[in-house]
């Protein structure tokens, strides 16, 4: 077993290396706080690829598909997670560059919400993509901490609060630079670390002759790609994954950061392409862990289990290196993807300066961080945390997404569509239908709970409706309007026809917002 | 449906390896074509 103390050191080593290197690439580049937030058309398909890879693919890819493959249906289960994470980026390809030309200067998605539909819809998807977005966080911070409990015997506080404390100086310090530059390079050292370290497993276990021999004499069934049990969660996930993925302002800045239109294009079809094999190793090792043996209780580090029970010290080091690079690489994305909405909010929402911008930028950052580590350090189901998210973001983004395409969808059909896919959901999920199910009558009335019905039925009910709220409602949106209402943070926003230069103000209010957009429909 | 089989079973595995890889060598020479561009 490897020391905590040596895990702990390798640990502070890693993110002390990353730390340096953001600190150092983002200082005399951060002036602004469109700097801070929004690496506009900067980056190239290398950078860009390798940012979408590692904002994607935090340490879950050593922990959900692993305890999927492991407790939610083997094979089956594994290839759904895999299609659906892949399915969110490659959907992004058309979306994001309806984005960019719709938009040319923005910096957030409920910026977006905010203009296309109007407030009420807005505070919803606000509400919803913080939510994904800090269960995203503490869900890395769960898994990194119990997965060096296993491995280490490190109290769970105690990584969760180094790994956020190194992360929160860099990305507080750098912004969105910073995070785009350690992205880049955690993905060049995460892919050759993963490769060789499941490749080292393999060649510890006997190979995978030796691997399948003991899986389908203990448990063959996660072997079969037609296991019912894993069919349905190979087939919810990917709806889980796909709302998600969606809802992920992290996604929304890099789809601004990329030079160009094909510059996006190209990077989000290699980030899917890449992120096959990823996910589709991590769970196959999981349905390993679980063959084998090494699942006991806690089927979230299955993965880890694994490596502790079957694995020489080297190979358990070069996993540690992995899985604070992953957390890192996902926890930073995320810090500036939070600070980055209420920023980008607030500029449009309050008469700020942009130094009281940048100020309560990076105090969200530190705030976030903070509610993330103690989060982190309680030890909760991983995969249970992020589907819990995942339901509200699969009622929400047709209608969501939606709005960027139809003329005629207005801000009540978008959010009525929403709440009711998110009502159908919430009667099936297992985890939420208990409060509803303490109300006298009603507890008999609901059915059988069912992930499968929730996802499945959330997404197609708000779907359903959104395309019949589309079709009754007379309204005519001028899309052409959310390119003159959100512009970037240091321009005076424009009031309507009213030229810039004689609103001089930093941030238009909320009136202002409403006063500006008469073709906007409410 | 019949279980993987072995022999799958190992192309499944060791094809994912060597797909990691060959992102890594394709990310490799993006950052290279990239950083020739910018200069």
């Amino acid at each position: 077993m490897v020391t905590s103390a040596l895990a702990l050191g390798i640990t502070a080593a890693t993110l002390a290396a990353v730390t340096a290197l953001g600190l150092l690439y983002s200082r005399g580049r951060v002036d602004t706080v469109e700097d801070y937030v929004s690496a506009r058309n900067s980056i190239g398909t290398g950078a860009s690829t390798a940012t979408l890879v590692a904002s994607s693919m935090g340490a879950w890819i050593l922990l959900s598909p692993a305890e999927a493959g492991a407790a939610f249906g083997g094979l089956p289960a594994v290839l759904g997670y895999t299609i659906g994470s892949a399915i969110p980026l490659l959907l992004l390809v058309p979306v994001g560059v309806r984005i960019r030309r719709l938009m040319p200067e923005g910096h957030s998605l409920t910026e977006y919400a905010l203009v296309r539909f109007g407030s009420r819809m807005y505070a919803y998807v606000l509400v919803v993509s913080l939510l994904y977005m800090f269960v995203f966080l503490a869900a890395e911070m769960t898994g990194i901490a119990g997965a060096l409990a296993m491995l280490a015997d490190v109290p769970r506080w105690q990584t969760a609060a180094l790994i956020g404390g190194f992360v929160l100086v860099y990305t507080a310090y750098g912004g969105l630079v910073a995070t785009i530059v350690t992205d880049t390079v955690q993905t060049l050292v995460i892919l050759p670390l993963l490769a060789v370290g499941f490749a080292g497993a393999l060649f510890a276990l006997g190979g995978t002759g030796e691997v399948h021999a003991e899986i389908a004499s203990a448990n063959a069934y996660l072997l079969d790609p037609g296991y019912a049990a894993g069919v349905e969660f190979g087939i919810y996930v990917v709806f889980a994954v796909l709302g998600a993925g969606m809802l992920n302002q992290g996604r929304w800045q890099r789809v601004y950061a990329a030079k160009n239109d094909a510059t996006l294009r190209r990077s989000l079809v290699a980030a899917a392409a890449m992120s096959v094999p990823l996910i589709l190793l991590s769970g196959l090792f999981g349905v390993a862990a679980a063959g084998l043996g090494f699942v006991d209780g806690n089927a979230s580090v299955a993965f880890f289990a694994l490596v502790n029970g079957a694995f020489p010290e080297w190979v358990a080091l070069v996993v540690v290196v992995l899985a604070v690079l992953l957390v890192a690489s996902s926890a930073d994305t995320m810090f500036n993807a939070i600070a980055s909405l209420v920023t980008a909010d607030l500029a449009r929402l309050v008469d700020a300066d942009a130094a009281a911008l940048s100020r309560t930028g990076r105090a969200l950052t530190v705030a976030v961080a903070a509610g993330a580590i103690v989060i982190g350090s309680q030890g909760y189901s991983v995969l249970s945390l992020f589907l819990t998210a995942d339901l509200l973001a699969a009622a929400t983004f047709v209608p969501f997404i939606a709005g960027l395409y139809s003329t005629r969808l207005t801000e009540t059909g978008a959010l009525a569509s929403s709440l009711a896919g998110l009502a159908l959901g919430v009667v099936f999920f297992p985890t939420l239908r208990g409060a509803l199910a303490a109300i006298p009558g009603l507890g008999d009335a609901l059915p059988a709970p069912s992930f499968m019905h929730a996802f499945v039925g959330a997404t197609a009910v708000s779907a359903l409706l959104t395309l019949v709220a589309a079709r009754v409602a007379d309204a005519d949106f001028d899309h052409a309007g959310l390119a003159r209402e959100i512009r970037e943070i240091e321009q005076p926003m424009t009031d309507g026809g009213i030229d810039a230069d004689d609103d001089a103000t930093t941030g238009a209010t909320a009136a202002d917002a409403d006063a500006a957009a008469p073709e906007v429909d409410r | 449906m019949s279980a993987l089989g072995p022999t799958a079973f190992g192309l499944l595995v060791w094809g994912s390896i060597a797909l990691v890889l060959a992102s890594f060598a394709y990310l490799t020479y993006q950052l290279a074509v990239d950083a020739q561009n910018s200069a």
